[in-house]
Formats: C-alpha cells, structure tokens, sequence
C-alpha cells in the first residue's frame, strides 16, 4: 500500500460550500461549509437532528441542496451533483444502514467492487484488514450490526476511494469491532483517502480524528483536533455535556 | 458502464420476473375476453416501463441504487439491464399475438 507524502495531505479533495437545507419549515442547513482534505480524518459531530446525515447526502449526491455548491476533485457542482459520477470520480457513500446488496453473498460483493474498479489486489487485504474470513459465503442478511459496518466499510475499502463519507460508522457495535473500523479509517487516510466521519461515540471517535467539526445551528465550526476540541467550551458546554 | 456480475444477471433475472408477474396479473384481470385488449402497440412500452418500474423499486427500497452509484454503475445503465428482458418478452409476445391472430 502506497502511503501518501506528508507535503500531499490537507489539499482539499471535497468541499462543500455555504450548503443550505430546509425541510418544510425545519431549517436544517443554513450555511454549512466543509472542507475534507486527503490524508485527513475529520470527525462530523453535533446533536441529533443537526443535519450531519443531510449534509453528508448532500456532499454524496443523494440529495438536493436548497443553495450552496459542491466541489470534488477539481469539479464544482452548483446542482445535485449524479452519485455515479462522484462515484466514478473517486467518493464513497456509507450511510448508517443499506451500503450492502442484502441478496448476494458479501464475497461476491467485495470480489465485485474489487474486480469493477480494477483493485484486485486489494482483495486479500481488505478482508484481513477487516477480519471478514468468516462471512464470505454468508448474505448480509445473516450479519450482525458489527459485521454489516465491518462489511460495509471492507466495500469502501476494496474500491480505494479517493474520499470517504461514512455516517455513524461505529453505532451500536462492540469495542473491538470500533477498534478494526478506526484503524481501518487511519489506514485509508495514510494512503491518501479523505475520510469523513459522524457519530456520538466521543471517546473512540474524537483522539481518531485529525480535525473535529461541529454542526450546530446549521453552519459548521472547526474546532482543530479532538484534543483541542475537547477544550472549546460552547463544544463542551452543548455537545459533549 | 453495465453492473458487475453478479449485480447483472441479478437485474436480468428480477426484469424477466417483474415482467411475468405483470403480465400474469393482467392475464387474470383480463380472462379470457379481454386478453387481446393488452396487446398492442401502447400497451406494449407501458407493460416493459412498469416491469422496470418494479426492478428500480425494488433496486431502492434494497439500496443496491447507493452500493451501484459509489462503484460509479449510472442508473440508466441499470434500467437498460433490467428492461433487457421485458422488452424481449413482450416483442415476442406482440409477434406471436400478432402472428396467431392473423392465421386466425
């Protein structure tokens, strides 16, 4: 695995720029603006209902910004950007539930994306990164919530994404599944990915981060890493309690 | 770009039920009078659109839409798979309609 110069890391790959949502007469998004650069993992925290899944399917493609613009790899999109071309173009979506086929045997989904997007190679270490020997003959059906995130994630993986977007990567899953995920995370990032990341789960999630940002109100604040992070007061104050 | 295999053959096999389906609904709503009804050139497109309407719910509603877009497989590829099928099935059963009814 090629890992990327510390002199290429932080050039932005996706950015979203003065993004605004409003759902009938919730505003939701007001002026968010992100920008999550190669090499990095950014953490995308804030209370429920703040819009962090929104704007993570905004920056996706799955769904359409009220104003504001979308750029990635060097493309601005001012209107819903086709997910296919983003996908295409390097960027992939997790959401929390739904990144898997429930029909097909999860090997054939990893040798799939593996084979489609010309990454053969990383077959063999996707699933030891992820530990994934014993589900490959299995449907994602069978899977426990551990697995289906550890599967979802290998998918991401297998395809050497340029950006990664995963929303509440480690929801209701066990310490050591967490640890598999995060590391996995750091890996990507070494090898030049752009990795976005929600969840509550601060204590695993905030060290893991290189840059926290905070969506409160519908715009984002950067609050530098988890560690500076955990000293912003209105952070501490409404968020972390 | 087509889906991978075995994201394809899956598409094929889900347009060729969904077209079976919607024509053995119609068989039975419309037998044994009415069967000629549903066989004619403005039927034909709408019975392969709805056939593939179906496929694309279903696509949806098991979000292989997101796992399909993030390997970057356009949707119009997916729906051209998926009426691969329909389309086939239902110009031959148009010929055939056609054919049987003018020996008649």
């Amino acid at each position: 695995m090629m890992m990327l110069p510390e002199n290429q890391r932080d050039t932005p790959v996706l950015c979203a720029d003065s993004i605004g949502k409003r759902f009938g007469d919730v505003r939701v998004l007001v002026a968010a603006t992100l920008h999550v650069p190669a090499g990095r993992i950014i953490g995308l925290f804030g209370r429920n209902g703040s819009g962090k899944s929104t704007l993570m399917k905004i920056m996706a493609g799955q769904l359409r910004a009220d104003h504001g613009y979308i750029q990635f790899n060097g493309h601005v999109y001012h209107t819903r950007p086709a997910p296919h071309l983003l996908g295409r173009a390097g960027l992939y979506y997790a959401p929390t539930e739904g990144a898997l086929s429930r029909w097909f045997r999860f090997g054939e989904q990893l040798a799939a994306v593996c084979k489609h997007t010309g990454n053969d190679d990383r077959l063999k270490h996707t699933i030891e990164l992820f530990r994934l020997d014993g589900v490959l003959e299995r449907t994602p059906q069978s899977f426990s919530g551990g697995e289906s995130r550890r599967a979802a994630l290998a998918l991401a993986c297998a395809r050497n994404p340029r950006c990664l977007l995963s929303d509440e990567p480690l929801y209701g899953i066990d310490p050591n599944d967490r640890e598999i995920l995060l590391s996995a995370f750091r890996t990507l990032a070494d090898e030049g990915c752009a990795v976005l990341v929600t969840g509550h789960e601060t204590p695993e999630l905030l060290p893991a981060c290189d840059r926290v940002a905070w969506l409160s109100g519908g715009s984002i604040s950067m609050l530098g890493d988890g560690r500076t992070a955990r000293l912003h007061h209105s952070f501490r104050r409404d968020y972390l309690g | 770009m087509l889906p991978p295999q075995p994201f394809r053959s899956a598409l094929l096999r889900r347009g060729m039920a969904a077209w079976i389906g919607v024509r053995g609904l119609l068989f039975l709503a419309g037998l044994p009078l009415q069967l000629g009804f549903y066989v004619h050139l403005v039927a034909a497109p709408l019975i392969s659109a709805v056939a593939v309407l179906i496929v694309w719910l279903d696509l949806r509603v098991a979000r292989e839409d997101i796992l399909l877009a993030n390997i970057g497989v356009a949707p119009h590829a997916t729906l051209a798979t998926a009426a691969v099928y329909p389309i086939l099935l239902e110009f031959t059963a148009q010929a055939s309609y056609l054919l049987l009814s003018g020996a008649r």
